[in-house]
């Protein structure tokens, strides 16, 4: 839980970007539009794990 | 002081990366924005903590009904998460689904004060001759 | 907490070997496409040899295969040293397909049929018909070549990037 999350998903975000310029250069655009899924999917499954505990807090915290 | 400092250099990076990330993939910004979001309400909701004791000690100390410390306690939660993700829709510029979820929570808080509009006015029927 | 920081080192070599590893399989299929136009030209050269000697020195095919053979400096020259061993006990059609369908070389499977077919009437027939057959399959690989070499331009440089990019997205996801 700290800064390097940020980092993380923007590397993420960058390097799916490059795989699939590589991936539509060699004419491969299902598999390009294939990575851009799973990239996207496991930076969902990271954030949604912060945001459940942001709610979680937040629950405690009021006692909601 | 120190709180503020991390807050706001968790903004400005967050700023950069969304940025940056804009011209390759615009569906990570908005991931990024979230968790930017996230770190900065962790920050401060180590400070409300305090101001919750607080106004419990208080509380303790008055003859105010607990329950309805609690229930404007609960309110309180309910904004706080609401603004989180009415803000986050209207960043991504889904004002619809904005919309929609302050209605929702508008109305979960009207139920949720039922209670303490009841109790008041119980005590203007009570004062009313 | 030296136990943490042990940890931490243990975890820091994996996610390095794990990059390195990613990048060396995109390095090893980049370099497929290499040998594979370089494995076709050899062929091409070889089958050239074995035309001539056919025509002009009239040697039979065991002799042929073992003088190219002889240097055992590439794999297809290794191959055709098998050949030469293999022809002195079974059929030429068998042996030639056997050991090129065997091969542990670069080249496709399109490639290895287009070799097989030449088999089936090298040492059967005369000369004439056994030149003729060599040239048709030179042509067949001067296609294939062309081929492949459209091949190397377009994903050479594709599984490089890809091996490195996905080794990295990999550390990344773990770190």
């Amino acid at each position: 839980m700290d800064i390097n999350l940020l980092f993380k998903i923007a590397a993420i975000g960058i390097l799916v970007a490059v795989l699939h310029q590589v991936l539509v250069r060699a004419g491969r655009e299902d598999q390009a539009m294939m990575t851009t899924l799973a990239g996207l999917v496991i930076v969902l499954s990271m954030v949604i794990q912060e945001i459940s505990s942001l709610f979680e807090t937040v629950r405690t915290l009021f006692n909601l | 002081m120190e709180e503020i400092i991390k807050i706001i250099g968790i903004g400005l990076t967050a700023l950069v990366i969304i940025i940056i990330l804009k011209q390759y993939k615009p569906e990570y910004a908005i991931y990024v924005s979230i968790i930017a979001g996230i770190l900065i309400l962790f920050f401060a909701m180590e400070k409300i903590s305090g101001i919750v004791n607080l106004l419990q000690s208080i509380s303790d100390k008055t003859y105010i009904n607990k329950t309805f410390l609690s229930i404007l306690l609960k309110i309180t939660g309910i904004a706080f998460i609401t603004e989180f993700a009415v803000s986050v829709c209207s960043d991504a510029g889904e004002k619809a689904i904005a919309s929609k979820i302050e209605i929702g929570s508008k109305v979960i808080i009207v139920t949720m004060s039922i209670p303490i509009i009841t109790s008041l006015l119980e005590l203007i029927i009570e004062i009313l001759p | 907490m030296s136990r943490v920081i042990n940890m931490e080192i243990i975890k820091f070599i994996l996610l390095i070997a794990i990059f390195f590893a990613s990048t060396g399989i995109g390095l090893t299929i980049s370099k497929m496409f290499e040998n594979r136009v370089a494995e076709l030209k050899e062929f091409k050269n070889i089958l050239n040899i074995i035309k001539t000697k056919i025509k002009f020195t009239y040697e039979p095919l065991g002799d042929i295969f073992e003088q190219i053979a002889q240097k055992q400096e590439t794999n297809i020259e290794k191959i055709f040293g098998k050949m030469a061993v293999q022809i002195q006990f079974i059929k030429v059609n068998d042996a030639w397909c056997q050991t090129i369908q065997n091969a542990d070389i670069s080249i496709n499977q399109e490639d290895k049929d287009i070799l097989k077919k030449l088999g089936k009437l090298l040492g059967q027939t005369d000369v004439e018909g056994q030149v003729s057959e060599i040239e048709v399959t030179e042509q067949f690989l001067d296609m294939q070549i062309s081929k492949a070499e459209e091949d190397k331009k377009k994903n050479q440089k594709m599984y490089k990037t890809l091996g490195i990019v996905a080794g990295l997205v990999i550390v990344i996801i773990l770190i």
